[in-house]
């Protein structure tokens, strides 16, 4: 039983020492360093073992603060990387019980990472959802007095918002035809529980202006759509699905 | 309307945590978490989150973050 374990944080190429500086800090606020593998190296940092072991890890866990300040230090951690180098973020709480483990498992699956750290490269996540705005129930609008009226008011939102959904629908379709082309690539379109539909986007940072200004554009005619575009995000939706390690 | 959220320093904690637990490369074998834990913490955290307001997460206060 060792006393420290490895939160790994991404991986990236091993010829890329320039990608950890003193100002990137990982959980606890640990320096973040690099384990070089044949081609590829694990950005880490130690945790203690009595915190990060299973059992006590998953207890963790299920305290939200605990959790929220955990991913927080993994995202610093991760944008402190994606700012200087091309890395594939790993899962948040991606711990490793010896650095020889964690060499071992990206060296075998070299050919998948470096391909997607190639496609990467110089490119950030950006995540658009077209939503119906939700315009609130005005409070003008007397309460309903009759148990008719009141569901004559349940069937007219739920049009409301069918309509809303399909007109979503539309218009992600045109916007996605308008952003396809400026983005390196795309991941399929998510239903958002029926509120929305949300693509995300892997952008060249050259394309990066030129693809907020279509979105800023496309206001126009979708008064009752709103647009919400969130990034830039290092790319945790463009990662390669690994074999288990043997 | 269209609206830009720049996640370096305006993103919110359900944003985050669904990005950090459902997207990053997956590590199955020597691990001390597995997939199906982490599976679990993400449905539990998100359904937990997303029925209270969400607080905007702040940096961590060094100065010397990610922003650019």
């Amino acid at each position: 039983v060792t006393d420290t374990l490895y939160y790994a944080y991404g991986v990236l190429a091993a010829t890329e020492p320039a990608a950890v500086t003193a100002e990137v800090r990982g959980v606890g606020g640990a320096e973040v360093s690099l384990l070089p593998g044949a081609r590829l190296a694990v950005a880490f940092s130690s945790v203690p073992a009595d915190q990060f072991e299973e059992s006590s890890l998953e207890r963790r866990l299920e305290d939200p603060d605990w959790t929220s300040t955990l991913a927080m230090s993994h995202f610093e951690a991760v944008a402190g990387l994606h700012s200087r180098v091309p890395v594939l973020p790993l899962r948040l709480c991606t711990v490793f019980r010896s650095a020889q483990r964690a060499v071992a498992t990206v060296d075998a699956n070299t050919l998948p990472l470096e391909q997607a750290l190639a496609t990467v490269a110089g490119c950030d996540e950006w995540s658009v959802t077209v939503r119906g705005a939700r315009a609130p129930a005005t409070a003008t609008t007397p309460e309903p007095t009759t148990g008719a009226e009141y569901l004559r008011r349940v069937a007219s939102r739920g049009r409301q918002r069918a309509e809303e959904m399909v007109e979503a629908e539309e218009t992600a379709r045109d916007l996605h035809a308008l952003l396809a082309g400026l983005a390196v690539a795309t991941e399929p379109a998510v239903d958002t529980a029926g509120s929305g539909v949300r693509r995300t986007y892997l952008v060249h940072r050259r394309n990066a202006r030129r693809f907020l200004d279509v979105l800023e554009r496309s206001d126009a005619g979708a008064t009752r759509l709103a647009v919400d575009v969130r990034g830039p995000w290092a790319p945790y939706s463009f990662v390669p699905v690994l074999r288990e390690a043997a | 309307m269209t609206q830009v959220v720049d996640v370096r320093g305006d993103g919110t904690l359900v944003d985050l945590l669904d990005r950090l637990l459902a997207g990053g490369v997956v590590i199955a074998g020597d691990v001390v978490l597995s997939v199906a834990d982490i599976d679990l913490v993400r449905v539990r955290l998100l359904a937990l989150l997303s029925s209270v307001p969400t607080a905007a997460p702040t940096g961590r206060g060094d100065g010397s973050g990610g922003r650019s």
